[in-house]
């Protein structure tokens, strides 16, 4: 276990690039995938159509091509912006999509005729949605959005092809100095357990509570 | 479209169009700005992007193609065993099979493709496995997706409902035929969209082989970048191909889940979260079921 104690410093700089880099996407994919859910569901057109577009397109294209696309697109773009920046932007950018998806998933669990009953009081949309339809959806969205957070998790292992070092930079990087790849990875994924059980172990118990039944 | 939101009335009409012009502006100028600031970078130059519509280039790129999908279809053949292996064995009767299953999931569900492909690449040498990287990359892909797939079919065989179980075992048929002639049927229809959306997944992660490094497409397109000095082009243009390729599988899932409901079934749904490990199931039985 020397490779762990050895480094402790490099591996507790990695758990934390690798927490940051989770809670900053995941703080800023949340209100932008509301933003984009709240765009798909508007009368106008042009919010509709360009929504449907964002979604299809960061949904169908893979990660490390987003990345790639980011970190050399941004500078000839006039974007200044560090690896660590990019690739918070990036992963933002790319579960937005996904939150989007559940919160219409979420709002279409709740029954018609809560919205029909809204009608019946005089809400109008803007009142029904806050008041009626978004509390209610927010029981079904839950569980899902906590699963895109530990996928999240996994995926911020991919900012190390941008040269961000977070947990799996640190055991390359050990690999590279002392040549122990076998105990070197398998710290990290030890690492990354120690981060996405417990998580999951949260999500279900979340998932029980907030039972949706048929 | 949802009935939640009904059609615009004689106020909301008139509101709808100011936000739409407003809006529309809006992305109009975010674009332009955009295309101008690359625009005097040269990077909209015509002759960075012709390069990759030279024959040359394109047959190169499409030749990274064929390894994506030749990686993704080996993949996904490993990982549909190690699922279904996996999703059984956690509704297993025994114990230890189901505390096998169990581990392998909750282990490689927790885990990053791109730290997996390290351990393959650079560990397994170290004990005498040596294969070409391009294996790596399968077994890792596999390893995950297999864990991802064990839960869908899990929910797959929940979803069938326990009174088809009960019947089937009053009329005397034994647990081995009831798995294959009632189970898994329905719970294979069942499964279907949710595993085409995963196959997209799966997809979109071969390209990290590109570390490796896998001569798949994105690899080659990062070649032909470097070679012309184009990456942001290349990545782009490979991007593009990447998206095409998976808008098509897309239609096909989607095909695949109204066919589903038309037949009466419940599919488990891909709606929403690329893994899709903890959407609630509405079996066509008793109880709620939780994939998670």
């Amino acid at each position: 276990m020397g490779v762990v104690t050895d480094s402790i410093n490099l591996w507790a700089g990695g758990v934390r690039t690798t927490l940051a880099l989770t809670i900053l996407s995941f703080a800023a994919a949340l209100p932008l995938g509301t933003a984009l859910a709240l765009a798909r569901l508007s009368p106008a057109l042009p919010l509709r159509l360009s929504g449907a577009a964002y979604v299809q397109l960061v949904r169908n294209a893979p990660l490390p091509v987003l990345f790639v696309v980011a970190f050399f697109g941004l500078p000839k773009a006039g974007v200044v912006a560090p690896p660590f920046q990019t690739a918070v932007a990036v992963l933002a950018v790319y579960t937005a999509a996904f939150v989007c998806e559940v919160m219409r998933a979420g709002v279409n669990t709740v029954p018609d005729g809560q919205a029909d009953a809204a009608r019946a009081l005089g809400l109008d949309t803007g009142q029904m949605l806050r008041f009626v339809v978004l509390p209610q959806a927010a029981r079904a969205v839950t569980a899902p959005l906590g699963n895109l957070a530990v996928t999240l998790v996994k995926h911020s292992s991919i900012a190390y092809t941008i040269s961000v070092v977070e947990i799996t930079g640190v055991a390359d990087r050990i690999n590279t100095e002392t040549a122990r790849p076998i105990a070197a990875y398998a710290a990290a994924a030890v690492a990354y357990l120690m981060l996405t059980i417990p998580l999951g172990l949260l999500v279900g118990r979340l998932e029980r509570r907030l039972e949706m039944g048929p | 479209m949802k009935r939640l939101i009904d059609p615009s009335g004689p106020q909301a009409r008139p509101r709808t169009l100011v936000v739409s012009a407003a809006s529309a502006a809006v992305l109009a100028v975010l674009a332009a700005g955009a295309v101008r600031r690359l625009a005097q970078r040269g990077q909209l130059d015509a002759d960075r992007w012709e390069l990759f519509f030279s024959a040359s280039v394109l047959r190169y790129l499409v030749g990274g193609l064929a390894v994506t999908l030749q990686v993704t279809l080996m993949a996904i053949m490993l990982a549909l065993l190690l699922g279904i292996a996996a999703g059984v064995g956690r509704v297993a009767r025994r114990d230890a099979v189901r505390w096998a299953a169990r581990s392998y999931v909750e282990l490689f569900r927790g885990l990053p493709v791109l730290l997996l492909l390290f351990l393959t690449a650079r560990a397994l040498p170290r004990l005498g496995f040596d294969a070409p990287p391009m294996l790596h990359l399968v077994l890792a892909l596999a390893l995950v997706n297999g864990a991802l797939l064990g839960e869908i079919v899990r929910a797959g065989i929940l979803a069938v409902g326990t009174d088809q179980i009960e019947a089937a075992k009053a009329i005397g048929l034994t647990d081995r035929q009831v798995l294959g002639a009632i189970i898994l049927p329905q719970a294979g229809r069942a499964m279907a969209p949710a595993l085409v959306s995963q196959l997209v997944s799966l997809l979109k992660d071969t390209s990290l082989g590109f570390v490796l490094p896998v001569e798949e497409l994105l690899r080659r397109g990062q070649i032909t970048g470097e070679y012309s000095q184009s990456p942001l082009q290349a990545a782009v243009v490979v991007g593009t191909i990447f998206v095409a390729v998976n808008v098509v599988l897309g239609l096909a899932a989607r095909r695949l889940e109204a066919g589903q409901r038309h037949r009466g079934g419940q599919p488990v749904s891909a709606a929403g979260n690329e893994e899709l490990v903890a959407l609630t199931v509405r079996p066509g039985g008793r109880g709620s079921v939780h994939a998670g």
